[in-house]
């Protein structure tokens, strides 16, 4: 993975600076994504110039946030810990019982959102994404929540291969082993709320866009088809998370259509 | 001139400012003069960036505009390799020139769409060096390049902007950098020519041009090379008749 960690350090560095920056503000979850993100932006931008952000829930697992702790301890950066339990519960609807647990984790990962951004006003420092290509495509994440950030080192990278890259890194063996979880609600795990195993998905994946094959191709090579019909299915519905929001033509020149600047214009 | 100092400027141009390129572009030159090049070559899109996007109109050099005439008068002391965007009529080009004494010799010019540029067939030309080809990276995938030219080439100059793309599934290789090098080596093979392929850095909108310009002698072998990512520039003594090169350390 020797090439590609040159690349993502690089462009971390690139990235950051290039816009006046020197830090890189990274929430740790106490999972394999974020724990890369945080291992290239030491290597990139050095020890001193990036902090951990860790945004317990009082529900969160434990062992996310020794996780997390083992991270930034092994890294030696700079930590903030912030329980998101009082914000979460200030907003009178999630104190109510039996509220919807897909609600309480959208807003606990747009609470996160909006502690990272805040303290990257204040360190001065842009936030360090932590999603992968897998996660994005099929749109397991929350818009505007943990989506949100700043560059998004890993956003071309499979699950798989964030594997492989953390074991090249020297990330923790237990955090690179363990279930994959969001960790919004007690036993969530990524591949029970898919529906389908991430080396599985990574194979279809991979082989419909790198490879250019279509899912009738698939199903030919020995793939099932209801797996590969619900990936294909998953990614055309969950396609409005992955763009702007959507505006209205009435002009002759509309931004991100006709208008479409480079967002490191003058950089 | 079968003996000459050769300069490549692997440089990371700021995205759609022009005028602060060109300065920063007249700075190196004025450098290479000093130094004592003959010949200084910049990447592809050095004046410009490569994500233009609506930004064609900022970027883009009319023919007649006074920069032209700087330049044209810095190529009396020393031959300059440069890209550029131009305008005729309603089309676009991402176009790449020679300077040398005083006047525009050579332009390759390369249609601009949405999303590629189409390069338009070219040929040699004589400079003071000998008979050289100016190919961009679009140039070296076509194969309208391998079979033209009859004459004997000396070098082909490559200004490129090629960003890393390509991983395998394990991670373990890109393959647009071992392209780009298989690409020029060939090239040099088949026309039995050196190869001068200088390619930019930096990051724009996550492309990552990787740099890793390149001198190769006429059997493809790299003689001298820069490092992948950062901007750094080289000086090189040619002598084309004995096919020697040796480095200058700046």
């Amino acid at each position: 993975m020797e090439s590609v960690k040159e690349i993502l350090i690089n462009f971390i560095s690139d990235e950051v600076r290039k816009f006046g920056f020197k830090k890189g503000i990274i929430g740790l979850s106490g999972g394999v994504d974020s724990a890369v993100s945080a291992y290239l932006t030491v290597e990139a931008l050095g020890v001193e110039n990036v902090v951990g952000v860790m945004m317990p829930y009082r529900a969160s697992n434990p062992t996310s946030l020794e996780d997390a702790k083992l991270v930034a301890k092994n890294l030696g950066i700079k930590t903030i810990l912030i329980d998101i339990s009082p914000m979460v519960e200030a907003y009178s609807e999630m104190k109510e019982k039996g509220v919807d647990r897909i609600r309480r984790g959208n807003f606990m990962a747009r609470i996160r959102m909006a502690v990272l951004y805040d303290i990257s006003c204040k360190e001065k420092g842009l936030v360090v994404g932590t999603g992968n290509k897998t996660e994005t495509l099929l749109g397991y994440t929350t818009l505007y929540g943990d989506s949100a950030c700043a560059i998004n080192p890993l956003g071309d990278l499979y699950k798989t291969q964030v594997w492989r890259l953390a074991k090249s890194l020297g990330v923790p063996k237990r955090i690179i082993e363990k279930p994959p979880s969001a960790d919004l609600w007690a036993g969530q795990t990524d591949e029970g709320e898919l529906g389908v195993n991430y080396i599985l998905a990574d194979k279809v994946l991979y082989s419909l866009f790198e490879l250019n094959l279509t899912p009738e191709e698939l199903i030919l090579r020995g793939y099932e088809a209801d797996i590969v019909y619900k990936i294909v299915d998953t990614i055309r519905k969950t396609q409005y998370k992955r763009v702007e929001p959507i505006i209205a033509k009435v002009s002759t020149a509309t931004v991100g259509k006709e208008l479409s600047f480079p967002r490191d214009w003058g950089t | 001139m079968r003996r000459f100092k050769l300069e490549i400027v692997q440089l990371k141009p700021i995205l759609g400012m022009v005028n602060e390129n060109f300065e920063r572009i007249l700075g190196e030159i004025d450098d290479g003069i000093k130094l004592g090049a003959d010949l200084i070559c910049f990447p592809d899109t050095a004046l410009s960036g490569w994500e233009l996007s609506s930004l064609l109109k900022e970027v883009l050099i009319e023919k007649d505009s006074e920069k032209w005439e700087v330049l044209k008068s810095r190529s009396k002391r020393i031959s300059i390799v440069i890209g550029f965007l131009e305008r005729e009529k309603d089309n676009y080009f991402k176009s790449v020139s020679y300077l040398e004494d005083g006047k525009v010799l050579y332009i390759h010019k390369r249609l601009f769409t949405d999303h590629e540029s189409i390069p338009e067939d070219n040929k040699e030309f004589h400079t003071k060096f000998g008979n050289v080809m100016l190919l961009t990276y679009a140039d070296l995938t076509d194969p309208r390049t391998v079979f033209k030219s009859k004459e004997h080439i000396d070098m082909i100059i490559v200004p490129s902007a090629v960003y890393a793309e390509g991983m395998d599934e394990l991670g373990e290789n890109i393959s647009s950098v071992e392209k780009f090098k298989l690409l020029c080596k060939a090239l040099s093979i088949r026309f039995h020519s050196i190869v001068i392929a200088v390619n930019r850095v930096g990051f724009e909108d996550g492309y990552g041009f990787f740099g890793a310009s390149s001198v190769m002698n006429s059997e493809g072998r790299v003689i001298y090379s820069l490092q992948k990512f950062s901007q750094a520039r080289a000086i090189l003594h040619i002598d084309l008749d004995s096919r020697s090169f040796k480095a200058e350390p700046l």
